[in-house]
């Protein structure tokens, strides 16, 4: 459990920074991806933008008070050239300057702390500036072998867990396809999906063939701060008929849950303070960690539902509806959590879906409207 | 007279000897008890009566996810302790009327123990992880099973605690929470 202790901390840390600030500020910060480049605006304040484009300028306005700072922090990038800010009565203006008038945006904001997004698509042939792109994206990443990638300032994290892995392989169909290989490329797929789509950092808790434990990967989102965590799954099940997929999150049944706030507080109130306590201690942590969900639960149980809405799409299937249940790899993950079951591999008309590399795309493609579905309706 | 004397001396040490037993089981009891807050069933098979009574076991449909209920007549027990093990017994050895049992097919109960604060360990061999599907659904439809037959039946056993080969585990098969009590459930059972 003490490997929790600088996870914690480091939580803490972060939440910290973002509410550490006392001044009015605007923060302008610009990069990459291989399709799309950002513009990401955070600010001390809940904010509205209003977007201009006019030729290659594309003019930001934010109302805001006099006395805001105005920050930027330096970029290198292909196709925005400049951004610059000023300052007049009542209002902030950003003016980013690209490489080209052809380009189209989108933007999309969420809160807490306060970011605004701004996608800029350069459009025709603009493309033929990508290796540069991309070999400026390879001198940022770690060298090989180190253990993760840094996340780029700003930019916030979602932690996709491909369930199971390694000597454990999860579900096995009759004709031997396994789990842990089947939800590793649906990972993989939801991954890029996102990351070309989507102002997010994708971090997976594994990406290859090794077992990694359930508290390992809960740390994974905790000590990236992460904006999501979903764990993907396949099924499995007694019945040969059950079919299509189902999307959980954590319950906590009420006695337990009653039972442990109190063990907590005993302990914090007794025990703590007695030298020869480690275990009590270690004990406490996991009493905290383990409840670290209990604060997301609406979030994660809408965030359920949306992508349950979107694979009985692809599924055609009946609603089996979004379940709850004490799934011990999303009870310590500090922010809004789901496992998601594709389909089952104990039904042979689902498990040839799932081996299809199509179908893991559209199974990829409908986790991601989901997601943004969550994001727009409830993050805006 | 001698006859007479001999009698009542026989009478004597059987009473002693019933005295004895009932001390000794009592005493056990309180002494594994007071040690580890669990005590451990001394596994001495009650007499069982003509009497008998109905248990109510849940058990899958192809119907639906939910859990469906069997009844059956099991004999009367007056050791809370053997009749679950009788019940999980009989639920194991799956269902009289057609209906799936959500553990694998060579699962065996290893050992039962009940606490005082009603929380009963129910211990299984390997088997029942080992030849698990691996599915949430599979590991849902295993735990509530067991956790809603024993809980709806026997009003002592208030939680379950779930083990394999006398151990503690995280999950079954990689999903729901082994390592605290589970609690009767209606919500998975279909109406």
């Amino acid at each position: 459990m003490k490997r929790f202790v600088p996870a914690l901390v480091a939580v803490l840390f972060c939440g910290g920074l973002f509410f550490g600030q006392d001044q009015s500020f605007l923060r302008v910060s610009v990069s990459q991806s291989t399709s799309l480049h950002r513009i990401l605006i955070e600010s001390s304040f809940p904010i509205q933008p209003e977007l201009q484009k006019s030729g290659n300028v594309l003019q930001v306005r934010i109302r805001s008070e006099a006395g805001v700072s105005l920050r930027k922090n330096a970029f290198e990038n292909a196709f925005i050239r400049a951004v610059g800010w000023k300052q007049e009565t009542g209002v902030s203006i950003l003016t980013v300057e690209t490489a080209g008038s052809a380009f189209s945006y989108d933007t999309f904001s969420i809160d807490n702390p306060p970011q605004y997004f701004i996608n800029i698509r350069p459009e025709g042939n603009f493309s033929s500036d990508r290796p540069a792109v991309i070999s400026g994206r390879e001198k940022e990443s770690p060298e090989p072998g180190e253990p993760r990638r840094t996340v780029p300032r700003g930019i916030r994290t979602i932690v996709i867990d491909p369930g199971h892995g390694g000597l454990e392989a999860g579900a096995k169909s009759a004709e031997g396809t396994l789990e842990k290989d089947i939800v590793l490329e649906i990972s993989r797929k939801l991954k890029k999906i996102i990351e070309t789509q989507f102002a997010f950092h994708v971090e997976l808790t594994r990406d290859k063939d090794v077992e990694v434990s359930l508290e390992d990967r809960a740390a994974t989102a905790n000590n990236l701060n992460a904006f999501l965590f979903l764990s993907i799954h396949t099924n499995s099940s007694f019945r040969k008929n059950a079919r299509g997929p189902e999307t959980y999150y954590l319950s906590m049944n009420a006695p337990d849950k009653e039972a442990r706030r109190l063990a907590y507080f005993e302990n914090t109130a007794t025990e703590l303070d007695e030298s020869d306590s480690s275990n009590e201690t270690d004990e406490i942590q996991l009493i905290l960690w383990d409840m670290a969900q209990s604060a997301y639960l609406q979030q994660s149980s809408r965030l359920a539902e949306k992508i349950q809405a979107e694979l009985n799409l692809l599924f055609r299937t009946r609603d089996r509806g979004v379940k709850q249940n004490k799934f011990y790899v999303l009870a310590g993950v500090a922010c809004p959590a789901v496992l998601i079951e594709v389909a089952f591999l104990s039904f042979p008309d689902d498990e040839k879906k799932l081996l299809s590399s199509d179908f893991q795309d559209r199974v990829a493609q409908a986790i991601y409207k989901g997601l943004v579905n969550y994001i727009r309706d409830y993050q805006e | 007279m001698e006859k007479k004397r001999r009698i009542i001396l026989a009478v004597l040490a059987v009473l002693l000897i019933v005295l004895a037993v009932v001390f000794f089981q009592q005493g056990g009891r309180d002494s594994t008890s007071l040690s580890s807050g669990v005590f451990k069933d001394p596994g001495v098979p009650d007499p069982e009566t003509e009497a008998r009574e109905t248990v109510t076991f849940y058990f899958l449909t192809e119907d639906g996810p939910n859990l469906s209920p069997e009844t059956r007549e099991i004999p009367l027990f007056a050791s809370v302790s053997l009749k679950a093990r009788r019940i999980v017994n009989e639920l194991l050895a799956g269902s009289e009327k057609g209906l799936i049992c959500p553990f694998p097919e060579k699962t065996q109960l290893r050992e039962f123990y009940l606490s005082e604060d009603g929380t009963a360990f129910v211990d299984f061999l390997g088997e029942v992880r080992n030849h698990h599907p691996f599915g949430s659904s599979a590991d849902i439809a295993t735990i509530y099973s067991l956790v809603n037959t024993l809980t709806f039946n026997i009003k002592e056993i208030k939680q379950v605690v779930i083990l394999v080969d006398g151990r503690e585990n995280q999950t079954l098969g990689g999903h729901l929470d082994l390592t605290k009590p589970f609690v009767f459930r209606a919500d998975v059972i279909s109406r």
